[in-house]
């Protein structure tokens, strides 16, 4: 994916972003763990100059749902 | 692959300053090959601290550290601290940060500040400070790393609200009278130091230092704004620590030190008064002064004529600066890295000891290609921002300011007086002898130690091993039967202050050199053998027949090369490396000078 949200997962989990899918998740990706989800979601906030709900950051576990977050700020992730 | 494994491409270059950009880049520079020094943290913390990692090791990259970052898990500081086997002491840190937040601490000072009687209130500032206590000394038994304890943030929420500010004692002052008694804590201990959050927090400001949800989801009590701040502080400490601070800051004139070019505008027409523009300049200078106050030399490097600088110096009303001020004056139309050349050859001391700035980027950019090792200023365009710039570039950071510090510039002063002696003078011996020096000499103790040490982190030239010890070494090294000595010199000019160290270390029934450095400012006049007379002397007297040494040679310490030839060493044929000479031999003092020996 060349989203901007490929983009960011791939500086934070450090893998390429051709290799990330919409439906790359928590389960599916080496190294998203608590420690960095907590850098994901800064790495997100910055890029999209949002500031997410405790809900919301909890819920981001995969592409999809770090879309659906974005958009209820009303950002598109592309 | 992704791209952050190119070979070479060094991973800062593309660093856009983003929470994003630093994972990268610390990913890439713990996958590239390191020519950073390194450097191993510690860090204790009442809450979650792993999240500063990243941030610290990329802050430390860019002030040319590789810093390996290890981070105890949350709530674990005395199970760390308290055993010497554990994985803190393991990984011998060279920077042992503690931080412990009032919230996980003392609640009575939180929340709980309106219910909790002032007994309470003191008997939990009082824990709090026993407990650091505790946690120093307990480090000092087992390591010689750098401490630095962090001080408190303002309190995000004050429970009297808008009142607290007219009560006695406010929940504020409970807090700032912590602060001070963890300044105490830092003072009382060797080698520790208050890691300012308080200062720091204020400056990214109280609104953003914290984010909610990562207190309550992720125990992080910093935003991440405020977590990239604190990972820079710390790299500020770090970089202070490790290095000796920068000795000199170079200046230009022409729009630097005023506004408009003085051979063009003459005296009257340069910008600098009470007004604006003017008074931006005289702010400016204002602020340089008081790094002269603190011990850093001034130095002029400008293209202009010489006597129309003189005559501006006399006659203008508005300049805080005085040409006395300056240690060095380099003031013609020639190349300015052969000014900046010959400031350092004129104060002694290396070129990678000057700070040059000038708001003129093509000198900026010339001195930086000739002269690398020399710290450039990036100039703002608009004055206004001259002296943050200058703050923020941290070159002169120390940790602590010596009585020497504050009374240097005035030393360099009448050194010059002396180098003018030095030329009437047609002998070195009636020139030394017209000098009337008193040279003293006494043992380490806790007054003159802080002086010492900074010496030792300092010295570059007359320095036989340029061994770098803590103070906690020097304690160390004492308790095991070590000698050391310090040397004052006074003459006729002032004061030198304690320009001189030696220490020798038992070995068997023998002693090993193992210091012996003198400022630059009073090479030449044969101190250094009464300085080493004396330490033979005393390690005779408690028994020992011999004195080994070893010249270590640095890019800069030439200087010191012949030390031990000149003073009855010879090359030891059984210890390679080495040299001895017996104690028996040390010859007479030279009679130079006055010499008073304390015990």
């Amino acid at each position: 994916m060349t989203t901007r949200i490929a983009r960011v997962l791939s500086n934070v989990f450090g893998v390429n972003a051709a290799e990330i899918t919409e439906t790359t998740s928590q389960d599916t990706l080496e190294g998203w763990d608590s420690l960095n989800h907590i850098h994901l979601v800064a790495s997100l906030e910055s890029e999209f100059r949002v500031s997410f709900t405790t809900d919301q950051a909890l819920a981001m576990t995969s592409v999809a749902a770090i879309r659906a977050a974005l958009s209820e700020h009303g950002v598109a992730g592309d | 692959m992704s791209a952050a494994h190119e070979p070479f491409a060094d991973p800062l270059v593309a660093f856009d300053g983003s929470p994003a950009s630093y994972l990268k880049a610390a990913r890439s520079l713990a996958t590239t090959a390191e020519t950073r020094k390194p450097i191993t943290v510690a860090i204790l913390a009442s809450f979650t601290a792993d999240v500063l990692s990243p941030y610290l090791v990329v802050e430390a990259a860019r002030r040319g550290y590789a810093l390996k970052a290890v981070v105890a898990p949350f709530g674990q500081i005395e199970q760390q601290l308290f055993d010497a086997a554990s994985e803190t002491y393991r990984e011998k840190p060279q920077v042992i940060v503690i931080a412990i937040r009032l919230e996980d601490a003392a609640r009575a000072l939180c929340d709980d500040f309106v219910r909790s009687s002032p007994a309470q209130l003191a008997h939990e500032v009082d824990a709090y400070v026993a407990r650091l206590r505790r946690l120093v000394t307990s480090i000092r038994e087992r390591s010689t790393a750098h401490i630095l304890i962090c001080n408190q943030a303002p309190l995000a929420r004050l429970v009297a609200g808008l009142a607290d500010a007219s009560i006695d004692p406010s929940q504020q002052d409970v807090v700032a009278d912590l602060n001070r008694k963890i300044a105490d804590v830092a003072r009382s201990s060797s080698g520790t130091y208050v890691l300012d959050i308080h200062r720091l927090s204020c400056e990214v400001g109280l609104a953003r230092w914290i984010d909610p949800k990562l207190v309550y989801w992720a125990r992080v009590p910093l935003s991440t704004e405020a977590q990239i701040a604190t990972a820079g502080l710390v790299a500020r400490y770090v970089r202070a620590v490790d290095r000796p601070p920068a000795k000199c800051l170079v200046l230009d004139l022409d729009n630097t030190l005023w506004g408009g070019v003085l051979g063009e505008d003459g005296i009257s027409g340069i910008q600098l008064g009470e007004d604006y523009p003017g008074n931006v300049f005289k702010a400016f200078q204002r602020q340089v002064r008081s790094y002269r106050d603190r011990g850093v030399l001034l130095a002029i490097a400008s293209k202009n004529n010489e006597a129309d600088v003189r005559e501006a110096f006399a006659s203008h009303p508005d300049l805080v600066l005085r040409l006395e001020d300056f240690a060095a004056t380099q003031i013609h139309w020639n190349d300015k890295a052969q000014s900046l050349a010959n400031i350092a050859a004129q104060l002694n001391i290396g070129t990678d000891a000057l700070v040059f700035f000038d708001d003129n980027p093509v000198e900026r950019a010339w001195v930086r290609e000739r002269m690398p090792e020399v710290h450039v200023i990036e100039v703002p365009k608009d004055p206004i921002g001259y002296g943050a710039a200058l703050d923020a570039a941290g070159v002169f950071d120390a940790l602590a300011i010596t009585d020497e510090d504050r009374g240097r510039a005035e030393l360099y002063r009448s050194d010059e007086a002396r180098k003018t002696l030095e030329t009437e003078s047609t002998s070195l011996e009636a020139f030394l002898e017209n000098l009337r020096m008193k040279v003293t000499i006494g043992a380490f103790d806790a007054a003159t130690l802080p002086r010492i040490t900074q010496l030792i982190g300092k010295t570059n030239q007359y320095n036989l091993t340029t061994r770098r010890h803590t103070r906690a070494d020097l304690e160390q090294m004492m308790a095991r039967g070590g000698i050391g000595i310090w040397m004052r010199i006074e003459d006729r000019f002032g004061d030198n202050g304690l320009v001189g160290v030696a220490i020798a270390i038992p070995d068997g029934e023998d002693y090993e050199l193992d210091t012996f450095l003198m400022s630059c400012r009073v090479l030449g006049r044969m101190a250094e053998t009464t300085m080493f007379s004396s330490l033979a002397r005393r390690a005779r007297t408690r028994g020992a027949r011999r004195m080994w040494g070893q010249y270590v040679a640095t890019k800069r310490n030439a200087p010191a090369a012949g030390f031990l030839a000149k003073h009855g060493f010879a090359k030891s044929e059984s210890r390679p490396e080495w040299w001895t000479c017996a104690l028996d031999q040390i010859e007479a003092l030279p009679t130079l000078f006055e010499l008073v020996e304390q015990s």
